[in-house]
């Protein structure tokens, strides 16, 4: 196993009155394709936010990229390489193009405040577009798009940010099985050819199966590795 | 002196400056607190104006200044409150509304205050706009107008994802927090215009108009500043030209741009569905 991209070193951490983790143990190499699978409320969503330092472990460490996601600068620098794809991915409440919604994504990377977006985000975004086969669409409002290729704008809008690490959250659940393996396989591309390290959480153990390179189970607490 | 020529006179030409500068900067604030789901917060906002209405009469203050002052106290604290109380958005608007209605009541009882003059607040009285109240009101709409174009991005992703925009880094609840505070001082900047009754006519009705005809955020933002100008300016007009009172002129005539938006709307779609089914 590489360098760790997230490690989790006995983790209690939870809800008031409602203790999910318990002395969870979590690593994941650089580069690795990792499925996380369990059954409902049995933590998935607990875990990103652990990670995505929206929650904070009562006990234990969580690392991300190196840093501590405890420690504010740390997680700032971590969100800098952090690439997020949250479950229903957004059609907001306003008109949005596929451009600017996969430009989004360079905010706090390329610009943010008084910085606006340069030339080099757009052509960061026009590249994007082009690799994940959306450009086609760059001025389509992305509430007229069909839920496989918006879940494909949503996975341009994590990985125009050049990521090290893109944390999915049951990207795939509105989608029918042809478009979810078509886009678990655009995900493994970017992971084979750029080497970018992928969570995807599911409760779909088989489809998970079909696409990671290794998957995870959440048990009472903790976190099992699957032979 | 009749009709438009009335405008002549320094205090109707300055009631309608202010109207038109509200209407032109404030409005895009409507946008924001529409996307956000915040606009219901308007009536809390209002009923905390009456409460520092009431403070002010009891206290000898002007009761404008001291709803203005409730309005903007109350806007910054509501957002915090309902962290640290861990209540939704609407149950802790429910405790400000109530508590300050109550509280309102209670003072104009125990001071003795006469309450038509507490409830001159929901009325406005935009004649009465003195220089440095206008003077106040550009600097305040150029500052929103500033921090809408700052914020211009953390914006777009707040409306677009609040979970994705924190994610990335944005200040999430910083920034709901900014937006209420925004949304709280443009209410009390509309106070002494039109009264807190008639604050949707610059603040949310221009917004409404704008939603459906905007091809984004950015779009959105510069077409309710358009038909705040275009509300203003006709409710202006109906008023002088016809005698009426100039806030509800105002509402009306944002209530017909509102329709006329929704008709142009209603236009655009059954041409694009007749396109569709043309190239189908």
């Amino acid at each position: 196993m590489g360098k760790p991209c997230v490690r989790l070193v006995e983790v209690a951490a939870g809800y008031p009155g409602r203790p999910v983790f318990d002395g969870a143990n979590l690593e994941v190499a650089e580069g690795e394709f990792l499925g996380v699978a369990g059954p409902n409320g049995a933590g998935k969503t607990t875990l990103l936010r652990l990670i995505l330092g929206f929650l904070k472990p009562a006990r234990g460490l969580v690392e991300v990229l190196g840093g501590s996601s405890s420690r504010p600068a740390s997680l700032r620098a971590a969100r800098r390489q952090v690439g997020y794809v949250p479950q229903g991915s957004g059609s907001g409440r306003l008109p949005m193009s596929v451009f600017d919604s996969v430009l989004v994504g360079r905010w706090g990377k390329g610009f943010a405040g008084w910085r606006r977006p340069s030339l080099a985000d757009r052509q960061a975004v026009e590249e994007v577009l082009e690799r994940l086969g959306l450009t086609a669409y760059r001025n389509t409002d992305l509430r007229d798009l069909s839920g496989g290729l918006r879940q494909r704008v949503a996975l341009g809008r994590a990985v125009v940010r050049e990521p090290r690490l893109v944390l999915m959250d049951e990207p795939t659940t509105f989608l029918d099985r042809e478009s979810q393996a078509a886009f678990l396989a655009l995900a493994g591309a970017l992971n084979r050819v750029r080497g970018i390290t992928f969570l995807v959480i599911s409760h779909d153990h088989q489809l998970l199966a079909e696409s990671c390179s290794r998957i995870v189970t959440l048990k009472a607490g903790r976190i099992v590795t699957e032979p | 002196m009749t009709g438009l020529s009335l405008l002549l006179l320094p205090f109707m030409l300055r009631a309608a400056t202010g109207l038109i500068v509200a209407s032109l900067a404030l409005s895009p604030v409507g946008v924001a607190a529409l996307a956000l789901n915040l606009a219901g917060l308007r009536f809390t906002l209002m009923h905390l104006g009456l409460l520092g209405a009431a403070a002010g009469l009891a206290g000898g203050v002007d009761p404008f200044l001291a709803g203005m002052t409730f309005i903007a106290g109350g806007s910054l604290l509501f957002g915090p409150v309902a962290d640290w109380v861990k209540l939704d958005v609407g149950q802790t608007s429910s405790l400000f509304m109530t508590g300050s209605l109550a509280a309102a009541f209670l003072l104009l009882y125990k001071a003795d205050v006469p309450a038509m003059e507490a409830f001159s607040i929901f009325t406005g009285s935009i004649l009465t706009l003195t220089p440095r109240d206008l003077a106040v009101l550009s600097l305040f709409g150029a500052g929103v107008l500033a921090v809408l174009g700052l914020w211009y991005w953390e914006l777009n992703l707040m409306l677009f994802d609040q979970e994705l925009a924190a994610a990335l880094g944005v200040r999430a609840s910083a920034f709901r927090y900014a937006v209420l505070a925004l949304l709280g001082l443009a209410i009390g900047a509309c106070l002494k215009l039109v009264g807190a009754l008639m604050v949707d006519a610059l603040l949310m009705l221009p917004a409404m108009a704008a939603l459906p005809l905007a091809r984004n955020l950015k779009h959105a933002l510069v077409l309710s500043s358009f038909f705040g100008l275009i509300s203003s300016t006709l409710g202006i007009v109906a008023s002088l030209q016809w005698d009426l009172p100039i806030s509800a002129s105002v509402a009306m005539a944002g209530v017909l741009v509102l329709a006329a938006s929704q008709g142009v709307r209603s236009i655009w779609r059954l041409r694009s569905s007749s396109a569709a089914r043309t190239s189908a």
